[in-house]
This record gives structure tokens, sequence and C-alpha cells, in this order.
């Protein structure tokens, strides 16, 4: 036992060196996660400016400045309109992104929006939504509205958002620093240098697991801390419970990526393999496309990839408005257990059959 | 306790297939201790296929391999602890400095501290490499990563040391080189096996040289047959070859 820990440490530390020798490794992937965090949040996350305008239609003076005040407040361009068709006609030419037509004692408020971007519908209609209600209180009881499931505030939008990335920036990572070294160390022949000493199977596989996943968490978190102040990216709501969730997903992809890795041994069908599964795993995991709203047979392949447990997971320590599933967890662990169980009986293998 | 001249290195019927292939065939050999066996043949006669079978990357179909008393296997740690490789197969990993590629060695096998220190300073001393000790393994030239590899291959005290092809693609100063090593290596008790293409090398060499030829051992040529130039030797090898049926 505690010669395998010599051996575990020794081999984690050589790999660590080996990736430490060459700093432009660092530097780019380093680069790549900011840029990754940075524009992917940018492109996801939707900021309301004074370039979204909204065409409001009233007869009521006093409500019409109301309206105007309030979505002003919100940083939207305001456009009154003398005939609800003519608002119509501009929201279906594309110049606004919302149309608002509000009866004269606020008995009726009819909100359409441009439909053209789900994502900025959702955070117009938060704005919207709260107008209407504060709306339809002040003009009488009998119009009193309720609105409830609508709390995403922006930064909760961020935060929302931030955490479907998250996922798949350290699968990023650990494939390259997992998988890719791997395959590189199969090409090079470097890894029979290791099978003829007396390290067993197990430590040059705890060894590569442990390296790939430090390396990558040194690189995510130096990643997201820069990218904080950068592009406005959240604290966790739990970080420690993050923390542990990201080298929960890491070591779990990294030891099936690390099997992939050794079945398939060149370079590039691995790189094709990796690139076509993160992005069939994006999908599936409800990072563009919701669990909720997916057809059955998705929803079941969906469930039989990490990726659904991994975001659903990831949400609940970022937003902290849910607790983390256990199962989700256990699946997670599952994964890895059994990429780890495998990845070691093809080193094995390859060994026995050359 | 083995006698003091009995084998290191037994290979008993040994065999190895691949598919329908059979690589390597019923090969029996017994090195004892301090000696230099060469193994000679045509490219795909089986040697590599041999030398990884000794060396533990390669579970052999039939047959065995005993290191020292021990069964060689891939999951055998105990008979890797007692041998030494160097093979294109299992360059050191090139992006570690030669000092770190020697301290991964040696805490591998399990040397540690004062006397990995001590290893370490040694081979670099014997190997010549304390020029390069801060060096990157992957930026030297092919003579000294050779080097390296054999550093790192001796670095625990092996008793054994295979070598697979050492010299190819060297100069001859540092063909000369390593030749020295292996010469002061197999005096001081270590048995060394190691396949080549050179005859010339096989004959300053070896204590002696076995022939394979489509995965058999088709000829062992003694000492006496070699005269230092390798031309006797070269002439044994051509009758040998000579009488094979030719490849389809």
């Amino acid at each position: 036992m505690l010669a395998f820990l010599r051996h575990s440490a020794a081999l984690t530390r050589a790999y660590i060196c080996a990736w430490c020798v060459t700093p432009h490794h660092a530097v780019l992937s380093i680069a790549g996660a900011i840029a990754y965090l940075a524009v992917m949040n940018q492109s996801f996350v939707v900021t309301l400016t004074s370039r979204v305008a909204v065409g409001v239609h009233t007869k009521n003076v006093d409500i019409g400045r109301r309206v105007r005040e309030e979505l002003m407040s919100n940083g939207l361009s305001v456009v009154a309109y003398a005939a609800p068709s003519d608002g119509l006609h501009a929201l279906s030419n594309g110049a606004l992104a919302a149309f608002v037509d509000i009866g004269t004692n606020a008995d009726t408020v009819t909100v359409s929006f441009a439909g053209r971007n789900p994502l900025m519908d959702r955070e117009l209609a938060n704005v919207l939504f709260g107008m209407t209600a504060r709306l339809a209180e002040q003009s009488g009881s009998r119009y009193r509205l309720h609105i409830s499931g609508n709390s995403y505030t922006p930064d909760a939008m961020r935060a929302f958002v931030t955490a479907n990335l998250v996922p798949f920036l350290l699968l990023s990572l650990i494939i390259v620093n997992c998988g890719f070294v791997q395959v590189m160390a199969c090409e090079d022949r470097t890894l029979f240098s290791l099978l003829v000493t007396p390290a067993s199977r197990g430590a040059l596989l705890v060894a590569r697991l442990c390296s790939g996943t430090l390396v990558s968490l040194a690189v995510f978190v130096l990643g997201y801390c820069l990218c904080m102040p950068l592009v406005g990216l959240p604290t966790p709501a739990r970080p420690l419970a993050w923390l542990a969730l990201c080298i929960l997903q890491m070591l779990a992809n990294g030891a099936v990526y690390l099997c992939l890795a050794l079945l398939i041994r060149r370079y590039i069908p691995f790189a094709q393999f990796g690139l076509v599964s993160v992005t069939l795993l994006i999908f599936a995991g409800g990072g563009v496309t919701p669990f909720e709203v997916m057809p059955q047979w998705e929803r079941i392949f969906a469930s039989c990839t990490p990726a659904l447990y991994m975001i659903r997971s990831m949400r609940a320590v970022m937003l902290g408005t849910d607790a983390v599933r256990l199962n989700d967890l256990a699946v997670l662990a599952m994964w890895g257990i059994a990429g780890s169980v495998l990845a070691h009986q093809r080193l094995r293998s390859m060994v026995v059959s050359g | 306790m083995a006698a003091p001249d009995a084998p290191v290195l037994q290979m008993h019927r040994l065999g190895k297939r691949f598919g329908a292939f059979w690589a390597v065939r019923n090969i029996s050999l017994a090195l004892q201790p301090g000696t230099i066996t060469g193994l000679l043949g045509p490219n795909g006669a089986g040697k590599t296929t041999l030398i990884r079978m000794c060396a533990g990357l390669l579970r052999p179909d039939e047959g065995c391999v005993t290191i020292a008393g021990e069964e060689q296997a891939p999951d055998n740690l105990r008979a890797h602890a007692r041998l030494g490789v160097v093979s294109t197969d299992a360059p050191p990993m090139g992006e570690l400095t030669v000092a770190q590629a020697l301290r991964l060695q040696g805490t591998l096998h399990g040397v540690h501290g004062a006397a990995l220190q001590t290893a370490c300073r040694m081979a670099a001393e014997d190997y010549c490499l304390n020029d390069v000790l801060g060096r990157r393994v992957r930026v030297l030239s092919t003579g000294m990563r050779q080097r390296v590899a054999i550093a790192c291959a001796m670095l625990h005290g092996p008793r054994v040391l295979l070598l697979d092809e050492p010299t190819v693609g060297l100069d001859p100063d540092v063909r000369a080189h390593i030749w020295e090593c292996i010469r002061t290596l197999a005096q001081r008790g270590v048995t060394v096996l190691f396949t080549t293409h050179y005859l010339e090398e096989a004959a300053r060499l070896c204590s002696i040289a076995h022939l394979i030829i489509r995965g058999a051992l088709a000829m062992s040529i003694a000492p006496a047959a070699m005269d230092g130039s390798g031309a006797r030797l070269e002439r044994a090898y051509r009758d040998a070859v000579q009488q094979e049926p030719a490849p389809c």
C-alpha cells in the first residue's frame, strides 16, 4: 500500500512537472478558460439596454407616464404609439422587442413579444409582468394579478447560465488533461517506459487522474477568478460545495475519458470523438433545451448520460435555490467508478495483447 | 539460494502468436550472470517480441520467462523490479528534465531518500549526464537520450538489462561509448540481452549471439566464432539466412 501511494505520488508529481515545464500550456489553458466563460456568458446572458425598445399604447396619460418611467428605470427604450396596429406593425418589422397595449383604466393589458429570442423574451417578461402586476394592483381590487415563479433577476439569470457553462468547461479541461495526454503517451510510447517498472497499473491510473484533475482545477479556478470582475461572473451560493462538485465532475469525467483514450489510443480519432461527444452532451444535458421540454426519447437519452446530472447539480450549488440531489452525485460517482475499472482493465489488456 | 552461476534470465519454450501468425515459437535460452547475449535476425524475425516478453510487456502464449527465479508477467511487479529495459518502445518521458526522469525511475523502483540522491549522482557521472541534468529529455540528441535511457534503466541496480537496438541511428563515437557502458555493466555482474542488426556490434560485445529467423532459434554462435571484426559472424549469418525459404 505504501509503495502504491509512493508510486502514485511520484507519477502525479512527474505528470504535473511535465505539464509545467511548457509554460505555454498553462497560459493557453487559462486564456482558453477565460475566453470560454467570457464569450459564452456574453452570448447567453441577456442584459436589457436602451437598444431594446418596447412599444406602448394607452389613452390614459397618467398610466402612460408611469409605464414609461418604470420601463426606462429598467434600462429600456420606450416608444409610444397612437394606435395598437402601428405598434404591432413595428413589432412585426423587428423595430420593437415587445409591445404593451393598456386599456384606459388598466382593466386590460396585452403584452406581445417579438418571439425572436427566447432568452430576451424571458428577461423582458420579468420586467413587463412586474409592471403589469403593479398597474393591475393600482387600478382596483377586481383586477388584482399575482405572478409567481418568475424570479429571474439579471444576477440569477447570469448564475443560471454560468451553471450551464461550467460543466462543459470542466469537461473540456479534463478531456485535454486526462484524455489527450494519455493518447500522446500511447502514441509516443512513453507509457511503456512506465509499464516496465514495478509501478502497478492502479498507480498509473490514479496518478493520471489526480494530475489531470489538479491541473484542470487550477486552470478552472484561475480562469473563473479572473473572469469574476471581467464579465461579472457570480460567486456561487455554496462555494465549498461548488468546489467539491467541480472536483467530483472532473474525476468522474476524467475516468471516462481516460478509458476512451486507452481504447482509441490515437490523437486524431480521439480528438474527433471528443468533439462529437461534448456536443452531444451539451444537448443531452439540458444546456440548450431544458429537460422539461424534451421529447420522451430525448429524456431517456439524457438520463443515460452524465451531463444531465452534471448540470442539475451545478445549478443547485450555484443558484442555491434547490438542494443537491444525492442520486445525481451517486450517478456521477458511478460513471467515475465504471470509467476507472474499465480503464484499469484496458491498461492490462493493452499490455497483454501488445 | 541459487548458485552464483545459475542462469538469471531463463526462457522456456517461449511462444507468442498474433492471430494465426506465430511471431516467436519454441525458444529456450538460459543467460548466465555477467554475460552479454545478442539476438540477431532479419526484420520481423521476432527479436523485439522476444524482448517484450522478457520485459513483461507481452504475455507469452506458450512457455514462460523467469528472472532470478521469478516468473515474468505483466502483473508480476517483483519480476519488473529485477529488470532494466532500454527500448525504442519505452523512451523516458520527454517533458521531464534528465534529473526528474532519473528521480522518477528511482522512486518507481523503490529507491528513496539519500539512496536515491546517491544513485542519481552516480548515474549522472557514469553516463556523463552532469551537463544536461536540467535539460528536458525531448530536446537532447539521440545519443544523449539513449544514455539517459540506460541510466534510468540501471539506476536501481537490476540484475538483468534488456536493450532493444540500443545503438540504432547513433554516430560511431556514441556507439562506442554505449558499448563501453554495456561492457562495464557486464563486468559488474549484470546480465545483458540485446537485439541488434549490426553484426560488428554483436561480434565485439557478445559472449554469445543467437540468430532468430521466422520466430525460431536458427543458430547459436559461440564466442570462438567471433573474430572481433564481425566477418566470420556475417558469413555464418548469411549462410543461415540463405538456408531459410524466402518469405512469400
